[in-house]
């Protein structure tokens, strides 16, 4: 790859800012940049089915509270160490992948979202019922991260930002050029000899396994996995922080996280119906804004600036 | 297990089902015709049922609340498919579902505002029960059962025996050739999602005798609204009668065998009937 300071330039403030960012942030702040850190991550892996491969999932939380679950039924229940905790995490988002993948791929638009929502749902169903394992409606509590929130800060950026470029990478490599292509038109991948089948469903279990990632620092940062990560409603967070960003960057979804998050943080302080606005801006932004925030600030400003490429 | 349980409990799923039915049938119709899978039509289902608490309070009346309130609805249906989601036809999928989607959120503050978070139940109407082989049963539920097959049998001749339906049906098999005869699509559109709405908000209101109003209802039923669409098949009405009664029993019955199950009984079996036929019962129209 070109080493291009115009890509490049952008990311490393970026970078040096989450490094700085705790000295100022106070704790509460810094709390709050791991959560947003966390849910960009989801916004991205999300965002690798949604932006690239061009499928709506509405059920993503199931990967996030399948890894979440796996870790602390693991710690809590098992009595089990921490390392074997993150691993059956991740092995539990990757065997519910395969499954709602094979489910759910034969689908495409419509039904891929319903498939994909009502396992998620059926998730929640057993979350919610089996008290004894999943603790029920209460969750689980007590999840030790065994350092400060400082340190865990410095750890789950460290982590998001490698599985980001790890995403970044794959999505920039041949593989990512194929998953555009099923996006666009799949039976002109088709005929050009490769399985459409098999790029969605190695697309699906990446997406669900950085997802997976996480869950699994979201519950270390909480200390707890509650239902709540588990139902619908959690699975509609990267989909509306990915428009408000823009589907079609690889920037967008993280951009589109930050301020979701600090808004509702924001709204949250004056107000209890902050869905009200966010309803508002979903709306808007279908009807008038479908670039979402990158995709503004790129047609409006950059466009003069840089030339050429697609991001 | 005794089987006046079991009697019981089907006659419970039964109810539920036709709950189920009258809301999703809805939905799978407005799919039909505007190839939009709308998210507020739980939203619908819940105004329908604050809309009648409000109405009952004023007239004391229930029935006439029912039907006020269900016209009211498909008034607010038609003002969201004229205003807003008319906008989305030639959109991509995913931004008509996630416009829908913040109309529930807009939907969900709404009721906030005006009608508190906490739950409201009907006062009681005294409806009954009728006493059979040494069990009571409430009679609500017959009424239920008789409600949704006399939905069935109106739809049934609405879109087979009427003018309107045969250009509804015109208009989903051909479009071009439909609107080339004369065929005014906007005033489908508008009046289907009418009708869709009124179903929802019909649904809300028939609830309330057997549940309390509160502002989650909406996404409760949504869910269970888009199961029984993809098992029957998107846009198929049959197929959310069948699916609907399929989903009711089964939570009916299996309550009473599997108890700690019953939240994941309409997923499981939408997932096993998806294994087997992934285009739904029925298929898609």
């Amino acid at each position: 790859m070109k080493f291009d300071v115009r890509k490049t330039a952008p990311f490393a403030l970026f970078a040096l800012f989450v490094f700085l960012f705790p000295l100022f942030g106070g704790k509460y702040g810094t709390f709050l940049m791991a959560r947003i850190g966390i849910l960009s991550l989801y916004a991205v892996a999300f965002n690798v089915l949604f932006g690239y491969g061009g499928l709506l999932s509405f059920g993503h939380a199931l990967f996030f509270s399948g890894a979440a679950y796996g870790l602390g039924i693991a710690l809590l229940v098992l009595d089990w160490p921490l390392w074997t905790g993150l691993l059956i995490g991740l092995l539990v988002t990757f065997l519910f992948a395969l499954v709602a993948g094979f489910l759910s791929l034969r689908h495409k638009e419509i039904h891929f979202a319903m498939v994909t929502l009502a396992l998620s749902m059926l998730f929640w169903g057993i979350v919610m019922k089996w008290r004894h394992v999943t603790g029920g409606e209460d969750g689980l509590a007590g999840i030790s991260r065994g350092m400060s929130v400082r340190a865990f800060y410095y750890l789950s950026w460290t982590v998001i930002f490698v599985s980001m470029a790890v995403v970044y990478r794959i999505l920039s490599s041949d593989f990512g050029l194929l998953l555009r292509g099923v996006r666009e038109n799949d039976l002109r991948v088709l005929f050009s000899g490769h399985s459409v089948r098999r790029v969605r469903m190695i697309a699906f279990v990446f997406s669900a396994l950085f997802t997976g990632v996480a869950g699994i620092l979201w519950t270390l940062l909480d200390g707890a996995v509650t239902p709540a990560v588990s139902h619908w409603s959690f699975s509609a967070v990267p989909v509306i922080a990915t428009l408000i960003g823009g589907p079609q960057s690889f920037a967008g979804p993280i951009v589109g996280t930050f301020v979701y998050v600090l808004a509702e943080d924001y709204i949250t302080k004056y107000t209890m119906y902050w869905q009200i606005f966010l309803g508002l801006v979903i709306l808007a932004i279908v009807l008038f804004f479908r670039g979402g925030i990158v995709g503004i600030v790129y047609d409006r400003i950059l466009s003069r600036f840089v030339s050429g490429g697609e991001e | 297990m005794r089987f006046e349980s079991l009697i019981f409990q089907l006659l419970v799923g039964l109810s539920t089902a036709m709950l189920y039915w009258i809301v999703s049938v809805g939905l799978t119709f407005t799919f039909g015709v505007t190839r939009v899978l709308n998210f507020a039509h739980g939203s619908f289902y819940m105004l329908g049922a604050y809309f009648t608490l409000a109405l009952h309070s004023l007239t004391g009346n229930f029935v006439l609340s029912v039907v006020g309130a269900s016209l009211l609805v498909g008034t607010v249906g038609v003002l969201c498919e004229r205003g807003l989601i008319r906008f989305s036809y030639l959109l991509p999928v995913p931004f008509q579902l996630v416009l829908t989607f913040g109309l529930v959120l807009v939907f969900e503050d709404v009721v906030r505002f005006f009608w508190g978070t906490v739950p409201k139940m009907m006062p009681s109407l005294g409806i009954g029960t009728v006493k059979m082989m040494g069990r009571r049963f409430p009679l609500f539920s017959f009424y239920l059962i008789a409600i949704g097959c006399l939905i069935g049998f109106f739809l049934y001749l609405l879109i087979n025996r009427t003018k309107w339906g045969m250009m509804i049906r015109a208009m989903i098999s051909d479009y071009e050739l439909a609107t080339a005869t004369g065929i005014n699509p906007e005033v489908l559109y508008a009046t289907a999602f009418f009708l869709g709405s009124f179903l929802a908000g019909l649904g809300g209101a028939l609830s309330l005798p057997i549940s309390a109003a509160s502002p989650g209802m909406g996404e409760h039923i949504i869910i269970y609204s888009f199961i029984v669409t993809v098992m029957g098949g998107l846009g198929n009405i049959k197929g959310a009668f069948v699916s609907s009664l399929i989903i009711g029993v089964a939570e009916g019955i299996g309550a009473l065998y599997f108890a700690d199950l019953t939240m994941a009984i309409p997923y499981l079996v939408l997932a096993a009937i998806l294994v087997v036929k992934p285009e739904g019962i029925f298929g898609e129209v």
